[in-house]
């Protein structure tokens, strides 16, 4: 009896922790391990490819019923959109959003979950301020937004066609004329009280601070299907604006939505590649991987300095850059394939991280430049030293965290939390073990072995490089074990060193099938499990037909059901 | 008309306070002096035995090495030990989340949109349940329901970084800026163009609530819940700017906002906190609330205490084991660093005037509360925690207590009818007998 009670611990612990994640939502490529992977070298972007709906609906799993957009929100700007919008609204580069406003909640690793964007006092105040301080600097400039003259035409005039000319871009669609009329009385109240500059003012900072600015909303009610609605084309604009470059439409969208031509899914697809090509694109796409990535956490990365005492801020914000110059170049410089972005030996370098790191004939000036690593060092966006440094200890690597972040940000499932009142303690360095060796506690211990072994196996692989993202092959004058192992996944139990690993990975339908969902999440403001299940396997099916081009998966987001309709009525 | 000249001419509580206090000082004092609680919020545990007093019983106890820089405040603090906080120790979540989360709702935490990873407080924190009660002042509303004061709270909003919640869900973010602080409370209630900027204001956001009120009958329920919300926010700030000016207003000192160094630089960390504490102060001073919380950092706290000899993050520190010497001596001196600050805050309270006589402290209940009892085994039992100040007279201060498995929730029943608000339970009634016994 007592010699079976840890194994059967360990099996219960496994299985719970197992039975935590990937919350059943698996169907499509993830639950089909036997798939195989379709092969192929064609640049997935290719502009005569049809857009997915115009094509028979894919048969994958849970596309066998009618249009199925899943549920919509009105989504609040997030202060990344805020800041871009208030850039291309007005020419002004504030960023008063970043610097002032509070930070969303992230439930789903994103900013942007349209249900958990809720307004607090502070927030509302802080819109406040910030459309004072717009409208104050707009004035600046008034004659680029001014479409009249008020001497000549009147200020009560001219004062409507600005409210209706600007307003129509601030509100990203035309105003009702009961809502020109009540801002109308405002910019004249200010007129009265002051001058006509000061009725702009105060109209621009009202229009700042009302629902139709700080929401996406989406009022139309074309019916196509029983609950099932068309966004009309002026929310399509913005819907395609916010989603490719996190903020509002652009002359040509608005042009497209006054024609109401972005009404089918082949005129939805044509805006989408044109936009393509905006540089607003690529900080759209940085935004998702600083997410992603958990990269805002590198502000406050801190290292024992007693022991790395070469680790200084301009190494940290060196290796930030080096993060976020891999991500893009992954995704627009290169193939734009998630094996690139997971297996490519390059990585980003300036004078500063060659020396921190000791990388033999690397770059040597101030600015990043791209260098290719040995294939056995540099393996994807896993082990850019910046990333491998930020999940790990002051003083030690941490294959704990390395694992969790395998577990949770690349293969899309949930670690449960740690049992309660645990003593929660990293083990103490000792110049005689391996990390490997003083981890080997979790192990050991039934309270702790079910969960760790989803974990700590996976961070082993990771040991080549130390705590602060240098490549070893000796720790302690012993040499490095780097052997793991994932389980429970698709991605195919052992592996030696992250190579191996990232090998694996590549061929994995989890792991191609969780990017998908990290782009569902971001894209359409919402988790994957609440509904839009065909929307998801769409996608998942056209990633691995496009031979894993993520430049083709955020395109091809613009052409499901969550994309072009909308749920009523629920 | 400037608002503050207006008040010194009506002059109402300056010709009334003496009649009233003649005839009943008692009473008079307790109509004319609000109540004021604020709380203190730090993280990642405490050391216990550097907590508790070395000596003595409930009143004759000594103050220990954390504790210290408090003495001269000894007879103003009720020294907690031994209370369990039980809806932390259910429901979902990882010990930091349900440590902060339940603090002071009392209440298990809830998930956001189904995920069960993504978790957030369950319900309203006591600090608002005053203040809803409190900010009303008798149909005179103050200008502000409440202020959540933030020093280096972090970068993601979540349930780690809340102090205060206005409802299930409704986590209350700090303002980690002090300048903006500033603005936020004094910028249109004092100084040349205030009563402009104020009637601006009003015709902006009367604009901004016709807005949303001419589109409301489109929206669908979901988006109706989340823009409701939104706007009853803006209708407080819009209906602040036309309220008659609260008494204190009449007698305060507003500070004068020196140089803020960046407000999120760690080494900053001290001036920010002096410089949150020094405009809390004074807003509780002039009347401008009576509800405030400041959270330093945040649960699962990076901020490295260099200023005490640290050289790592305080959580990390946090979770080394006991027998760890120089770790166990650099959180002992990281809680003694708090512990002068918040004598730092009686002492600004202690000095203060009030409206209608007396010290701010006399009238004001400081609570400080941590999410954990003891950081390395993250414990939500057995906790130490400390109250302060007057508390107008509802609470008999000068004590150590100490209870066994006591719910941590009759500490929020007991902090909330001293406050004035009536009530037997408080959060989740499962984890709760009624106000604390003893207190």
């Amino acid at each position: 009896m007592h010699h079976q009670r840890p194994a059967l611990c360990v099996s219960l612990l496994l299985a719970a922790c197992m039975g935590d994640i990937d919350g059943g939502t698996g169907h499509g490529v993830d639950s089909d391990p036997a798939n195989p992977l379709p092969t192929g070298s064609g640049f997935p972007t290719d502009p005569t490819q049809p857009p997915l709906t115009d094509a028979p609906r894919p048969n994958v799993p849970g596309c066998t019923g009618g249009i199925d957009p899943g549920p919509a929100v009105a989504r609040r700007l997030t202060r990344f959109e805020y800041d871009n919008t208030i850039r291309d609204l007005l020419g002004l580069n504030l960023g008063l959003a970043g610097k002032a406003f509070p930070p969303e909640e992230h439930p789903f690793g994103f900013d942007n979950t349209a249900a958990a964007l809720s307004v607090s006092p502070l927030l509302a105040e802080d819109y406040l301020i910030a459309a004072e301080t717009i409208a104050t600097q707009a004035l600046a400039n008034l004659p680029k937004i001014l479409p009249c003259d008020p001497a000549r035409d009147g200020t009560a005039a001219c004062g409507r066609k600005f409210i209706q000319t600007f307003g129509a871009r601030a509100w990203r669609r035309p105003l009702a004329a009961e809502d020109v009329e009540r801002m109308g009385k405002l910019l004249d109240w200010g007129v009265t009280n002051g001058d006509f500059n000061h009725g702009v003012q105060l109209a621009i900072e009202a229009l700042l601070q009302s629902p139709q600015f700080l929401y996406r909303l989406e009022l139309s009610s074309t019916p196509v299907a029983s609950g099932v609605v068309r966004v009309d084309s002026w929310e399509m604009a913005s819907r395609l604006s916010f989603l490719l470059w996190g903020s509002l439409p652009d002359d040509m969208l608005f042009m497209a939505a006054t024609a109401d031509q972005l009404v089918t899914s082949a005129q939805v697809s044509a805006q989408a590649r044109r936009m393509l090509a905006d540089p607003r694109l690529r900080q759209m796409v940085a935004h998702f991987n600083q997410q992603w990535l958990t990269l805002d956490e590198m502000g406050d990365l801190e290292k024992d300095t007693r022991i790395f005492r070469t680790f200084t801020s301009t190494v940290k914000t060196s290796m930030l850059g080096q993060v976020q110059r891999f991500t893009d170049w992954a995704i627009f410089d290169g193939d734009g394939t998630l094996p690139t972005l997971y297996t490519s030996p390059t990585t980003f370098l300036n004078g500063t991280l060659t020396t921190f790191l000791g990388v033999t004939a690397g770059p040597t000036g101030d600015t990043l430049a791209k260098f290719n690593l040995d294939a056995k060092q540099g393996v994807g966006v896993l082990t850019q030293p910046g990333l491998m440094a930020l999940l790990a200890k002051p003083d030690q690597t941490n294959p704990i965290t390395r694992g969790a972040f395998v577990r949770e940000r690349v293969l899309c499932q949930d670690i449960p939390p740690p049992p309660d009142n645990l003593m929660v303690m990293p083990p103490k360095l000792d110049p005689n073990l391996t990390t490997r060796q003083r981890f080997e506690q979790h192990r050991k211990d039934p309270s702790c072995a079910g969960c760790h072994a989803m974990m700590d196996p996976i961070g082993f692989g990771f040991e080549n490089y130390d705590a602060v993202g240098k490549y070893r092959t000796m720790e302690n004058g012993k040499p490095i074990d780097a052997a793991g192992e994932v389980l429970a996944s698709d991605v195919g139990g052992a592996f030696n060193g992250a190579a191996e690993l990232g090998g694996k990975l590549v061929k994995s339908p989890m792991v191609a099938g969780c990017m998908v969902k990290q782009w569902f999440r971001y894209g359409y403001g919402r988790p994957e499990h609440v509904d839009g299940e065909c929307s998801l396997a769409t996608l998942q099916d056209a990633f691995m037909k496009s031979s894993l081009s993520i430049r083709q998966l955020i395109l091809n987001l613009v052409q499901t059901d969550a994309f072009l309709y909308r749920k009523v009525g629920s | 008309m400037n608002r503050r000249m207006f008040l010194r001419g009506a002059g109402g509580v300056s010709i009334g306070l003496p009649f009233l206090e003649i005839m009943n000082p008692r009473q008079a004092k307790a109509a004319l002096a609000p109540k004021r609680f604020v709380v203190f919020n730090t993280s990642g545990g405490t050391i216990p035995n550097a907590w508790l007093p070395p000596s003595g019983g409930e009143t004759d106890f000594t103050l220990g090495r954390i504790l210290s820089p408090l003495q001269p405040f000894r007879d103003k603090l009720v020294l907690l030990d031994g209370l369990d906080n039980k809806a932390a120790q259910n429901g979902p979540g990882n010990a930091h989340g349900r440590g902060q989360g339940c603090m002071l709702t009392g209440t298990e935490l809830v998930s956001i949109n189904g995920n069960p990873n993504a978790l957030i407080g369950g319900g309203i924190s006591v600090d608002q349940a005053i203040a809803n009660v409190v900010s009303n002042n008798g149909g005179r509303p103050l200008p502000f329901r409440s202020l959540e004061f933030g020093v280096q709270d972090g970068k993601v909003g979540n349930v780690a970084g809340y102090t205060a919640y206005s409802a299930a869900k409704m986590g209350l973010p700090p303002q980690n800026d002090p300048a903006a602080m500033f603005k936020r409370i004094f910028g249109d209630n004092i100084g040349a163009g205030a009563d402009k900027l104020r009637a601006d204001r009003k015709s902006v956001l009367d604009t901004v609530l016709g807005n949303y009120a001419a589109l409301k009958p489109k929206l669908g329920a979901a988006d109706k819940a989340i823009m409701d919300a939104h706007f009853a926010a803006v209708r407080d700030v819009e209906a602040r700017l036309t309220l008659p000016p609260p008494p204190g207003a009449s007698t305060c000192k507003p500070p004068v906002l020196g140089t803020v160094p960046s407000f999120m630089v760690n080494d900053n960390f001290p001036a920010v906190g002096t410089a949150q504490m020094d405009l809390l102060a004074a807003a509780l001073a002039c009347d401008l609330t009576r509800v405030a919380t400041i959270q330093w950092s945040r649960s699962v706290s990076p901020t490295v205490f260099r200023w005490v000899g640290a050289s790592r993050g305080h959580h990390d520190l946090s979770h080394d084991a006991d027998g760890v010497a120089s770790t166990l001596d650099t959180l002992i001196k990281i809680n003694n660093w708090f512990a002068q600050q918040m004598a730092y805050l009686l002492n600004k309270l202690a000095t203060t005037p009030d409206v209608g006589g007396g010290k701010l402290i006399d009238n004001t209940l400081v609570i400080w509360i941590n999410e954990l009892a003891k950081g390395n085994t993250h414990s939500r039992s057995n906790h130490q925690i400390l109250l302060a100040g007057g508390a107008g007279s509802a609470i008999r201060m000068g004590r150590f207590l100490r209870f066994g498995s006591v719910p941590h929730n009759n500490l929020l029943v007991s902090v909330m009818n001293a406050m004035g608000v009536p009530g037997n339970t408080f959060g989740n009634p499962n984890y709760c007998t009624g106000p604390l016994a003893g207190l």
